[in-house]
């Protein structure tokens, strides 16, 4: 196992890598994620003021 | 014109479009786990040490897909970009302002993955070779695209400006790709994108493969996301929004 993880001596560089393909697939699943909850939110808000809702 | 089969021409239509997407993402999640399952295990732990390198190769399973997709996706939204112009289709529109975050991120990857193996192999982050410094123009590319969606208000004319800008740009792909051939470069030839059979192991290869396909299956659904959002957006006053975020 700490020879998997020491990737014979190349572990900054060989998890390096796999931590910033992680960190793009994540912002990649979140930030749309994200802005479809505001859409719809504005969406919802706007119908709401659309039908005089104080 | 009876080029475009008819399931072709529905899909353009905006609710149907996002109706297909909708139903398309669990099957989508579904094959990018498996297709990445597969390449990590195979790429970190099945694949054989490289006899120069050690364990430090392994890179190639996050820098190369990454690599690819940087020009894959460039590619989607310059097709998006012509059809968008020509046909001024207003899913191809959606499609390629959508592509082009995307395709940055992948790029970025490219990048900072090749700058960590560049580092402990080459002894330098980076250098000003033709492959390094055409990524580099390719992430500016995807940059620009994002920067002038922002800057101009009115959709359609921002989808004109970014297709113009995308369609210009596409030269740098196969610079990217030809650089290695056509320049002396620091950044190894092409070992498997060449004629004749690739110069790389069977047991390295295969993981590579399922991992550029999981990256691909993976791009999909994002830019079906993103794409739904746009939608969303700019159909707002149309009825099928309000049945669709019912």
């Amino acid at each position: 196992m700490s020879d998997f993880l020491s990737m014979g001596g190349y572990a900054v560089y060989v998890w390096g890598s796999y931590g910033a393909a992680l960190a793009v697939f994540v912002w990649n699943v979140v930030a749309p994620h994200l802005e479809r909850r505001a859409l719809l939110q504005r969406l919802r808000d706007s119908a709401a003021q659309e039908r005089g809702a104080p | 014109m009876n080029l475009i089969p008819d399931w072709l021409h529905r899909l353009a239509s905006p609710p149907t479009f996002y109706a297909f997407a909708t139903r398309a993402q669990p099957w989508l999640t579904g094959v990018t786990l498996l297709l990445l399952g597969y390449g990590l295990v195979g790429g970190l732990a099945l694949a054989p040490p490289d006899y120069q390198q050690g364990e430090g190769f392994r890179i190639i399973y996050v820098h190369v897909p990454a690599a690819w997709m940087s020009l894959f996706v460039y590619s989607v939204m310059a097709g998006a970009a012509a059809v968008a112009l020509i046909w001024r289709i207003k899913l191809a529109e959606c499609v390629l302002t959508s592509c082009a975050p995307i395709g940055a991120s992948f790029t970025a990857l490219a990048l900072v993955s090749g700058m960590l193996w560049g580092k402990p192999m080459w002894g330098t982050y980076w250098t000003w070779d033709a492959r390094l410094t055409s990524e580099l123009i390719l992430l500016f590319l995807y940059l620009g695209v994002t920067g002038l969606q922002q800057a101009i208000a009115d959709p359609r004319g921002a989808a004109r400006a970014c297709a113009l800008l995308a369609i210009v740009g596409f030269v740098n792909v196969p610079i990217v790709h030809y650089s290695v051939e056509w320049w002396n470069t620091l950044h190894q030839g092409p070992t498997i994108t060449k004629i004749g059979k690739p110069s790389i192991a069977a047991s390295m290869l295969w993981p590579l493969l399922s991992m550029a396909l999981g990256f691909t299956t993976f791009f999909v659904g994002a830019l079906f996301q993103r794409v739904q959002n746009e939608l969303l957006w700019r159909e707002r006053a149309n009825p099928w929004v309000k049945e669709a975020t019912a």
